[in-house]
């Protein structure tokens, strides 16, 4: 059977698709944060003379390994508690068909598409001391002060992150659990085996990189997390490095130091997310054997009944509690007021009204937020696809061997965290005399920072895509660039607008590199959030926040339409 | 239709080289010719089969098509049909689409496209499916869609890789007597790829053995299966005895073999072999090699009845042991024993294991297969 297509595949505008790719990276990824992380070696403004000393001081201070430590710490604890909201569902998914699934991806979904500064609006607004849950437990229990104080502690952090990254978990897991399920348990079984041996030394030994994929993925993003350490954390006994980076340049205007940090934090996230490549890979040799081979026979595909089923319903509660809850939060929150200090909240559109009053020129400042946010991240996204296309086609044709090399220079951006590229653009910026390129420069930052989300979702549907259909539409006539236009794209389609769908939703809730660039004029949804949330003004907060997750749900099913249409 | 007048396809000393693999191939395939490239997996026939449609570039060598070079014609100017394993049909267009695909890439007139693909839906027997989604089809059906679509452009070669591997053993027989119908109709030259011998046997006007990047024989089915050219060969298409022997004389009527054992005498008559039989250099004055024949060309005699005789035209194993058996319907494939040599012969009635038979194979029937020199 014909397996590859090698030198006369298509051409052309894969070639010129690829340029653009690089074209892309070097200049608005590579060669900012070049200019970043060379600072560390350099004094007075990068213009001293070559010298170590920084980075020597930095691995030399007691508290940079504190800030060192803890990072590492809690990205520990936020992907363990993502494995074990992940993990169970994973299985369930996996192995049961039940009316409940659509719920728990549904219900998944939502930390998906949203971004990351409404998940922390959620957590203050629901756990929160003057939150529901409060509310609710003080209600119920005729008690006088707030049971749960988690904000602002070690836990929330976690607790957020864990909400946040479980649905990478479950997505990667059930996936693949499902592609590799067989009957070797039931031959285990037969054996004699019982079902902790059995899992431990057939099931788990299979879907391990799996398991180990994702959890490299959260633990890159728990790592490089900023919004939700800066809001949740709110004080310097929670500082990661990439909060550190943040104060040091903006605050303390030490970028020396800050260029420091940055090499460490990114010589740790590159080894992340080199293993979070190398388990991918392994994950698709894992599924190619399963490809052709039969569906396995009982067990899998079953309904629930029993123990299974009041695990279902369980963890169904669970993720609801854990995940919509919040979310619902918001929601609620936007439509209520206080009449007088310490009243009864009782509907009102207060906010509303208040978001879109006149107060900015002819627009108010949240209707200018929204079409800041829609145009940089439209115009980001549409900038990133044809990139991640050509790139995930070098990555395919160029190194078919050895993928794992271009793979991790083009998903660079999602190690590198973006603050550390909002620094760079920030240093480069400094050089082009402050001229009004901030826009321009957050769509090149928002374009790069995105990139990696495609990249991720149509490497894999381009590598999967077998090389017969191209081989067929060339030998029936059709050149190159007919072929990736009627045959290959097409193919493509999909993994491109899940990949779109989701940076859209990042760029519109990106908040690091923005904030970084941003001029004081510019405004945008998760700036005016930010600005919103650090004044304690929850409620206007929380409509922002539901006009935002309107339009990612909006956008999102917008999408799930299109893909069934187009 | 344009086919037949010129020359066909010739693929001259093409080699292709691979880490562990060496592929050097030359063979011809005449216009309206159907030929078949069987071989066992990882033999190099789909390899063969890339270069030829220009998915892969060759190392060396040339390919002709009708008379013109292909070496520097790009894939899609090629004028070459191809069947896939899998299909291969585009699942984001209808039937219709698929088959008109290779028109509409040669920009050629609507109407006449919608003509050819009514035509080509009632060649293949699917005539009612015009606007049906490719997943609705079975996989006869797709595989029969995939051949309509290949012959939409009236290729000047069509080849066809492995068709029918993923189909069940009754959907295969069927099908594959309808590609060939179709291919005689149309007499369009064609190359086949296919691991079944059985396939090989029943589509091809010849065949061509591969193995391990090279031919071992080319021939017509009837040539490939009575007369091998190597123990490789022999083996490929089914149950044999092969026995180690002398040549130790040859004129125009036979040619006279022993075993190299000197305590047995016996001496055996084949067919005289001939120079062309081999695809290796070889020399008339060969001593080494294979005494061949076929399981169905021998009777079995009870061994009492012809105690120490010889019937003329026909070698006499006197004293053979059976050893085993298999049942295959129409009789046993019987496994025996013979001073220490491996017999295949048939039976249309049950033996036990351990009874003693004298098997008679007609000289006519057997061969002599001279031993590689390399």
């Amino acid at each position: 059977m014909l397996t590859s297509i090698r030198g006369r595949g298509t051409g052309s505008i894969t070639f010129f698709l690829s340029i653009f790719g690089i074209m892309l990276l070097v200049p608005l990824f590579f060669v900012p944060v070049g200019a970043v992380l060379s600072r560390a070696f350099f004094s007075d403004g990068g213009r001293g003379r070559l010298t170590f000393a920084a980075i020597g001081s930095l691995l030399t201070s007691s508290y940079i390994w504190r800030i060192i430590s803890f990072t590492l710490l809690q990205a520990l604890f936020s992907t363990a508690a993502a494995l074990l909201i992940g993990l169970p569902g994973a299985f369930l998914l996996s192995h049961y068909r039940f009316r409940g699934r659509f719920i728990i991806r549904a219900v998944s979904s939502i930390p998906f598409v949203l971004p990351s500064i409404i998940v922390v609006l959620g957590f203050v607004v629901f756990f929160g001391n003057n939150g529901y849950l409060n509310t609710l437990l003080m209600q119920l229990f005729r008690l006088d002060k707030p049971p749960l104080r988690i904000l602002y502690t070690f836990k929330a952090i976690i607790l957020a992150h864990g909400f946040y990254n479980f649905p990478i978990v479950l997505s990667i897991v059930a996936g693949y659990w499902e592609q590799v399920n067989d009957n070797t348990e039931l031959a285990a079984y037969s054996l004699g085996s019982n079902r902790i041996r059995t899992f431990l030394s057939v099931t788990l030994p299979k879907i391990y990189p799996a398991i180990f994929s994702s959890a490299a993925l959260v633990f890159l993003f728990c790592f490089t997390s900023f919004a939700i350490i800066l809001v949740l954390g709110g004080g310097p006994q929670f500082t990661t490095i990439e909060v550190e980076i943040f104060r040091q340049a903006r605050v303390s205007l030490d970028m020396q130091s800050a260029a420091g940090l940055a090499i460490i934090s990114v010589a740790v996230s590159s080894v992340i997310l080199l293993l979070y490549i190398l388990f991918q890979s392994r994950m698709r040799s894992g599924t190619a054997g399963f490809r052709l081979s039969i569906p396995a026979a009982s067990e899998i595909n079953s309904t629930p009944a029993g123990a299974a089923r009041l695990a279902i319903i369980l963890y169904i509660i669970g993720i609801i509690v854990l995940a919509a809850a919040p979310i619902a939060s918001v929601v609620l929150r936007s439509f209520q007021a206080q009449p007088t200090r310490g009243a009864e909240a009782v509907f009102s559109l207060k906010w509303y009204r208040q978001l879109f009053a006149a107060e900015y020129g002819t627009i108010s400042l949240t209707a200018e937020a929204f079409k800041n946010s829609f145009i940089i991240a439209v115009s980001a996204v549409s900038i990133a696809i044809p990139a991640a296309v050509g790139l995930s086609y070098i990555t395919k044709d160029v190194f078919p061997r050895k993928p794992f090399i271009p793979e991790l220079l083009f998903m660079m951006p999602l190690a590198v965290s973006s603050i550390i590229l909002g620094l760079g653009y920030f240093f480069l910026s400094s050089f082009a005399d402050r001229l009004p390129i901030d826009r321009l420069l957050m769509v090149g930052a928002h374009a790069i920072i995105t990139l990696p989300f495609i990249l991720r979702s149509v490497l894999p549907a381009l590598q999967n895509m077998r090389p017969s259909y191209t081989a067929a539409s060339l030998s029936l006539g059709a050149g190159p660039v007919r072929t990736f236009f009627s045959i290959e794209l097409p193919m493509l389609k999909n993994a491109v607008i899940s990949g779109a769908v989701f940076a859209v939703a990042i760029s519109l809730g990106e908040i690091n590199a923005t904030l970084m660039l941003a001029a004081e004029q510019t405004i945008t949804i998760p700036l005016l959030l930010y600005r919103l949330i650090g004044s304690y003004n929850f409620y206007a907060a929380c409509a922002v926040g539901t006009l935002l997750i309107l339009l990612c749900t909006g956008l999102f099913s917008l999408f799930e339409y299109l893909r069934d249409k187009l | 239709m344009k086919h037949a007048e010129t020359d066909g396809l010739e693929v001259r000393n093409i080699k292709k080289l691979y880490p562990e693999f060496m592929l050097d191939v030359s063979f011809k395939v005449n216009p309206g010719e159907f030929v078949t490239l069987v071989g066992p997996s990882g033999c190099g026939k789909t390899t063969t089969l890339s270069l030829i449609a220009g998915l892969l570039e060759s190392d060396e060598g040339t390919i002709l098509l009708n008379g013109s070079d292909q070496q520097s014609v790009p894939v899609w100017k090629r004028s070459i049909g191809i069947v896939f394993q899998d299909y291969a049909l585009f699942p984001n267009m209808n039937i219709s689409k698929n088959i008109g695909y290779g028109l509409r890439a040669r920009k050629i007139d609507k109407r006449i496209i919608h003509r050819r693909t009514r035509e080509l839906l009632k060649l293949v027997n699917l005539s009612n499916y015009v606007g049906r989604s490719v997943s609705e089809l079975s996989g006869g059906e797709k595989q029969r869609i995939a051949l309509a679509r290949a012959l939409a452009p009236e290729p000047e070669l069509l080849l066809l890789d492995e068709p029918l591997s993923a189909l069940d053993a009754q959907l295969r027989k069927s099908l594959r007597k309808e590609i060939r119908t179709i291919q005689k109709k149309l007499s369009v030259t064609t190359l086949y790829v296919t691991h079944d011998q059985e396939e090989a046997l029943s589509l091809s006007d010849r065949i061509i053995i591969m193995n391990n990047g090279r031919i071992e024989q080319i021939g017509t089915p009837q040539e490939v299966y009575t007369t091998p050219a190597s123990k490789f060969a022999a083996e490929f298409f089914g149950r044999a005895t092969l026995l180690p022997v002398n040549a130790v004389s040859q004129d125009d009527q036979s040619c006279r073999v022993n075993l190299p054992d000197i305590k047995l005498q016996t001496q055996f008559f084949c067919r005289p072999w001939t120079l062309k039989q081999t695809m290796f250099p070889a020399s008339s004055c060969v001593k080494h090699g294979l005494l061949f024949f076929r399981p169905e060309d021998t009777a079995i005699i009870d061994a009492e009845s012809i105690m120490g005789e010889t019937t003329p035209g026909y070698n006499t194993f006197h004293g053979a042991k059976v050893t085993g058996y298999e049942y295959s319907g129409s009789g046993y494939y019987i496994d025996a024993l013979w001073h220490d040599c491996r017999l295949s012969v048939f039976s249309r009635s049950f033996l036990s294991e351990g009874s003693n038979i004298a098997i008679l194979v007609p000289a006519a029937a057997c061969c002599f297969i001279p031993e590689s020199q390399e």
